[in-house]
């Protein structure tokens, strides 16, 4: 293949744009004669009112060569999305996604990268929650369930990424979607509303427009997805692999 | 022996009085219950309903008493199958039953005598949905054009549950298994 990994990108996103259009159908075009080009969708949009299930598997890349230090774009997106606020005490304040900067001490160099829940496929939280609250959807979101949380803690001593949070304070003005409260464990839900509806995590979002494009989001389960063809053709690395806990958030160039 | 009769005929006599107070008062309370007081014992609270659509997602009556099945249904298939029909959730309660003040500002639905609060004041029962979720109706622009508030009627006609049904939490799960999606 000589094509750079930029070309391949433009021809990756117009390909996904056009089966958007697509639709529904198997789209056949005629090229000449004797000759079509047959266009498959890929897998449809789930209806709203149907469960999720495993033949999805969402994940995120991350490409750490795109992103910069003194970018921020996602965390800002991550918390006036979800309604999460930053600046206040570091000790009580939530922090659904984080920026870490990393450096190697005998070459210096320095790179820099967001971290969030990792979305394990066996994730330590869900084995330790008492209350079955802390749980994994079938589509490899893990979540907790606030209404059946207890505020014990566990799954933030057990989580070997630090991802989650617990709320000090009462709230008030949540976003509706995102409900939060005193007394419950919280941590990135990869913006579930907006997977639910057909969308990308709001980090991915603000991180192509504002930031640096370094983020990625889509079906790992799905061997035709932007995410799955990079991933089986690009060395990724998954943080703390040794665990085999399997994240579905995976690093490129880190 | 005179004045001992004197005394049980005061006896049949007093007793006589407080039974015909107790008659008098029992039939002013059923008649209270009559002139459309909750239960027919006390004056409820007064709700004042929205005015900008026709109707509940169910009837009224299935509503007052089934309203926390409802939700909880809904509760589990959003927040474990990720189903986000606009039918039954919380948000739908709170964007019409949230009054306006007169500066137009919404008012949140657990305060005090407001939609929600006002009754579960009345019966004692701790409203514990709202140290989570938000109080007021809320459509940033990034969300205006996603309609929240479904189609009221469409929605009733489509989900017309047993009318005068009790609060059989077993028969009314089969109902919502099998009809509520």
């Amino acid at each position: 293949m000589t094509c750079t990994s930029g070309s391949k990108e433009f021809i990756d996103k117009s390909r996904r744009d056009f089966l958007k259009k697509a639709g529904a159908g198997v789209t056949t075009f005629t090229l000449a004669s004797g000759v079509t080009l047959m266009a498959y969708p890929q897998a449809q949009k789930r209806p709203l009112d149907e469960p999720v299930s495993a033949k999805n598997r969402w994940g995120l890349l991350i490409d750490v060569n795109k992103c910069t230090p003194e970018c921020d774009a996602c965390v800002t997106a991550c918390a006036s999305e979800n309604g999460w606020k930053q600046g206040g005490d570091p000790r009580v304040d939530a922090q659904w996604i984080r920026k870490l900067t990393v450096k190697n001490p005998k070459s210096g160099y320095e790179s820099s990268f967001p971290v969030m829940c990792q979305h394990c496929e066996n994730p330590p939280c869900v084995d330790v929650c008492p209350t079955g609250a802390s749980f994994k959807r079938l589509d490899g979101i893990v979540l907790v369930d606030k209404h059946t949380c207890i505020g014990c803690r566990y799954c933030m001593i057990a989580c070997p990424y630090n991802a989650r949070s617990f709320i000090h304070e009462p709230l008030t003005d949540q976003r509706p979607w995102a409900p939060r409260g005193k007394g419950t464990v919280e941590s990135c839900t990869l913006c579930v509303h907006r997977v639910d509806r057909g969308d990308e995590p709001a980090c991915v979002e603000k991180c192509a427009t504002d930031g640096n494009g370094a983020l990625m989001f889509g079906d790992l389960n799905d061997p035709d997805s932007e995410i799955s063809i990079r991933v089986a053709t690009y060395a990724t690395k998954q943080i703390r692999a040794d665990l085999g806990l399997n994240p579905g958030v995976r690093y490129e160039n880190l | 022996m005179i004045s001992g009769m004197t005394s049980s005929l005061l006896k049949f006599l007093s007793l006589a009085i407080i039974a015909v107070l107790l008659t008098f008062s029992t039939s002013s309370a059923s008649c209270a219950g009559e002139d459309g007081k909750v239960g027919g014992r006390a004056d409820g609270p007064v709700l004042e309903l929205p005015t900008d659509v026709e109707q509940c997602i169910r009837p009224t009556e299935f509503m007052r008493v089934n309203h926390m099945y409802l939700l909880e249904h809904k509760r589990d298939q959003t927040m474990r199958q990720g189903i986000r029909t606009d039918d039954a959730s919380l948000q739908g309660c709170v964007d019409c039953h949230a009054k306006k003040d007169d500066a137009g500002k919404a008012i949140p639905v657990n305060d005090p005598g407001q939609f929600c609060a006002a009754c579960h004041e009345y019966v004692s029962v701790k409203l514990d949905c709202f140290t989570c979720h938000r109080t007021t109706p809320d459509m940033p622009a990034s969300t205006a054009n996603i309609p929240r508030i479904p189609a009221h009627k469409e929605l009733l006609a489509a989900n017309t549950p047993p009318l005068g049904m009790p609060a059989d939490v077993q028969k009314l799960r089969a109902y919502l298994d099998g009809e509520l999606k």
